[in-house]
């Protein structure tokens, strides 16, 4: 699914992935930077766009681009497997300034809990990508796994719920805001 | 600006870790609390204590709580 309107912030806009993104996106996640923590897309331009049109076309998942408010591409996140009162977060990359990587992970969980109603997420992390634990640390979430992706690498297994989250959002939320 | 000063701060910015573990040569990145929230944490200090405005990028570029006092002071 998507919409059809940016989710703004001061520092990062979040709107659907289109189409055209097929190219930023491939670079984005084979960057090095992000592949040693999210599996790099071993596909072609072409076949991302179709994925991308697909994905607007289902029913169960959104898929952003983050935005500067300059509109440089930095980022994606993603709920996916939309079933009831949860889903799946993930595909979440961020190459910007640290505040719009915040604000950014502010504003989907925003979205997931307030517009579209959802009680909790789940995701995964890699057991060595410690900003990431530490980041979603900060946000409430609740840790409840551990699992071996193909390559032997452990992953950790994460819930974020509404409840929680709320109690740390406005914390966080005035943090960024004495960013300038 | 006074390294140690600015080691002090730097530590205030977070919540769990043992400030006694946070020294000139400490490699920032490497502590289980270091996050993107602390990095803004760490901007937000550094442009109300300094008045100095760094970016993500002066972050990634030091390894050391010292590299980045310096990369701060080379802007004052």
């Amino acid at each position: 699914m998507f919409i059809d309107y940016k989710i703004k912030g001061k520092y990062v806009n979040l709107r659907s992935v289109e189409e055209s993104d097929a190219e930023f996106i491939l670079s984005v996640r084979n960057d090095p930077r992000i592949s040693k923590y999210l599996p790099p897309l071993n596909v072609t331009v072409e076949q991302q766009r179709q994925w991308i049109s697909k994905q607007r076309a289902d029913k169960d998942s959104y898929y952003f681009l983050l935005e500067t408010p300059e509109g440089d591409k930095i980022g994606t996140i993603s709920i996916y497997d939309i079933d009831g009162d949860h889903g799946e977060g993930g595909r979440t990359c961020c190459i910007g300034e640290p505040f719009a990587a915040v604000e950014a992970s502010l504003l989907f969980h925003d979205f997931v809990f307030d517009v579209l109603g959802l009680n909790y997420t789940t995701g995964w992390v890699y057991e060595n990508n410690k900003p990431v634990i530490a980041l979603n640390n900060s946000f409430g979430i609740s840790w409840v796994g551990k699992n071996y992706d193909k390559n032997g690498e452990p992953y950790l297994e994460c819930q974020m719920h509404k409840e929680p989250y709320k109690l740390n959002r406005d914390k966080i939320l005035k943090k960024l805001r004495i960013i300038k | 600006m006074e390294i140690n000063d600015f080691i002090e701060k730097f530590a205030e910015q977070f919540d769990d870790t043992d400030p006694s573990e946070i020294k000139a040569d400490t490699v920032f990145k490497d502590l289980d609390e270091w996050s993107s929230l602390v990095a803004l944490s760490v901007i937000a200090m550094v442009d109300e204590e300094y008045n100095i405005t760094i970016k993500g990028d002066e972050i990634r570029n030091s390894d050391t709580v010292e590299d980045l006092f310096n990369a701060v002071k080379t802007k004052a």
